[in-house]
């Protein structure tokens, strides 16, 4: 079980009414793979994490986790076989405490471990512990986007997608952010990232992944394609 | 205009024995109600605010409730065990209820909602005429809660309403405590402002919703079992206290549960002092106490603020 992905997309279709969103998308992610997902905006990277999770349904192609086929599924059902998903907009439950966020997401993974507890997750994120009692629409953007990545490292998965955790926070906590990615990500445990920051992006993955208007026009490794940076220019807009 | 009537029903009405005790009786009797209407309007708030349905026929399981109370109790002679069987049963129905009918309409608008619920007044009231008639039934009050409490020479309380009052305290407290301090109400909170994110993070939203509409269905059963000594069983009961619970609901904020709880509070009294206060207009005064909070605040006391 070791070698078998944990995620492999097979000519992945959505639509969005009568628009044509993705065209085909084929992505494996392997067991502590961390893989990045880049395009400029609307190219339909949020859209690939979303059908993943079960929250866009796809007109045809398949998902499977784990070896199994779970195309079209609940996305309850696909969480629990160990995806967490830290989502664009951070959705952070505003009624509930920093303290409740978290607890309500606690899950043992698919292998019973309950590596991420509290602690460990507030031992990461030491700016929550002095935030346990406020609600979560009390938090400060860079708060916000800390317990979403902590909330979903307590479903302790063994794949955790964030779709642009440093979108519009500063510099300062971009770095802290991105600190916490990479402390996460020595644990060995599989990430697919989304990030506009490409330099800090492809010194952390391993592979990336380019999207130009839902088709993969660019896929290896991470390190190559900082070096093609004329890449860069005519799909990343950099 | 042609001048006022003089021979008209005068518009309150002062008793010779207005002293202190008669407003503490009147006062006890208003929370004694509140209580009461808070729980089955805490069931009917609830399931709006965290599943978006507006059920209508929230009323037609606190009949269901009576009439179990006055159906088993007849058969056991204890109306407490006619709730320890009576509320598993209406809590079941609550489940089927939503497993074959509110189910489908969670993607679907309120007009709907409002359509399905109402034919599911239709078909309880057709079962309960099938099953117990058109007639009006009493329940006895358990004996040792029959007695009363001497107020003054002329007045008395009634023990029962008193324990009506803690029951539906107890009640209260322990939904208190599912919604705010266990890990279920977490969820059921998580769920109520954000379904999709809920989803995602491995919450199955519709066994959630399953179990939100069943323990509504639950709170207006227990209400309508309880209250049945003091009002009597009879066609029609569950739809009095739905329109009562609506306004509530209204009053209070859609979704709020401690918006219900002031409202519940407001009608509960306006209905006790309006009855021995101005009977004419005994039956306008909860319409008119939702007017005046209406025009005071449009969202309702606590709209806008979910929980
Ligand atoms: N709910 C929706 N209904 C219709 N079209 C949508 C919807 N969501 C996204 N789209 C469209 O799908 C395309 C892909 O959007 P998507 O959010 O996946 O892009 P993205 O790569 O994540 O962009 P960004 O970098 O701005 O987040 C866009 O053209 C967008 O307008
Ligand atoms: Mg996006």
């Amino acid at each position: 079980m070791s070698t078998q992905p944990i995620v492999d997309i097979r000519d992945l279709h959505v639509h969005y009414g009568s628009s044509h969103i993705l065209h085909g998308i084929n992505l494996t992610i392997g067991a502590g793979e961390c893989i990045c997902l880049l395009g400029r905006n609307g190219m339909g990277k949020t859209t690939t994490v979303r059908s993943l999770f079960g929250l866009a349904q796809p007109s045809a192609g398949n998902i499977t986790i784990f070896g199994d086929d779970r195309t079209g599924v609940a996305s309850h059902i696909i969480a629990r076989q160990g995806l967490a998903l830290v989502s664009e907009n951070r959705d952070i439950f505003p009624n509930l405490t920093v303290m409740e966020n978290l607890v309500m997401a606690a899950r043992v993974s698919k292998s019973g471990s309950r590596e991420w507890s509290l602690e460990k997750t507030l031992s990461t994120f030491p700016k929550l512990t002095e935030r346990l009692d406020h609600m979560g629409d009390q938090l400060s953007g860079g708060e916000q986007q800390m317990l979403a990545i902590g909330r979903a490292l307590m479903t302790n998965p063994e794949l955790l997608v964030l779709d642009e955790a440093t979108e519009g926070l500063a510099p300062m906590i971009r770095d802290e952010i991105w600190s916490m990615v990479r402390a996460i990500r020595a644990t060995g445990m599989a990430t697919l990232i989304i990030d506009k920051n490409i330099s800090t992006l492809l010194d952390i993955s391993d592979r990336a992944i380019i999207l130009e208007k839902g088709r993969i026009v660019y896929e290896g490794s991470a390190q190559e394609l900082a070096k093609k940076t004329e890449l860069h220019a005519r799909y990343l807009g950099v | 205009m042609p001048p006022p009537a003089k021979k008209r029903g005068r518009l309150f009405i002062w008793h010779k024995h207005m002293e202190l005790s008669f407003y503490l009786i009147q006062a006890l009797n208003g929370v004694q109600y509140g209580f009461l209407l808070f729980l089955v309007a805490s069931g009917l708030t609830l399931v709006f605010g965290v599943m978006g349905i507006i059920n209508l026929a929230h009323g037609s399981f606190y009949m269901i409730g009576a009439y179990l109370a006055y159906w088993l109790s007849a058969m056991t002679g204890n109306l407490f065990i006619a709730v320890l069987l009576g509320l598993p049963l209406s809590i079941a129905v609550g489940f089927a209820v939503e497993r074959f009918c509110i189910s489908f309409l969670y993607a679907r608008d309120h007009l709907e909602q409002v359509l399905l619920t109402y034919g599911l007044i239709l078909i309880f009231n057709e079962g309960q005429r099938i099953l117990w008639g058109n007639d009006v039934y009493g329940v006895a009050i358990p004996n040792w809660l029959s007695g009363s409490i001497t107020l003054t020479d002329t007045q008395s309380y009634p023990v029962y309403r008193l324990f009506i009052s803690f029951a539906c305290i107890a009640v209260a407290v322990g939904l208190y405590f599912l919604i705010h301090k266990t890990r279920l109400g977490m969820t059921i909170r998580a769920g109520a402002s954000n379904r999709e994110m809920a989803q995602a993070l491995g919450i199955d939203i519709n066994n959630l919703f399953a179990a939100v509409f069943a323990l509504g269905a639950g709170l207006a059963a227990f209400s309508g079992m309880i209250a049945a000594p003091v009002e009597a069983v009879y066609p029609g009961i569950g739809e009095n206290i739905l329109v009562v619970s609506l306004v509530i609901v209204v009053i209070g904020g859609i979704g709020s549960i401690r918006g219900a709880f002031a409202g519940a509070m407001m009608i509960g009294l306006a209905d006790a002092f309006g009855k021995t206060l101005a009977p004419d207009y005994a039956s306008f005064i909860v319409y008119g106490v939702m007017a005046a909070v209406l025009v005071w605040r449009p969202q309702g006391i606590f709209g806008g603020s979910p929980q």
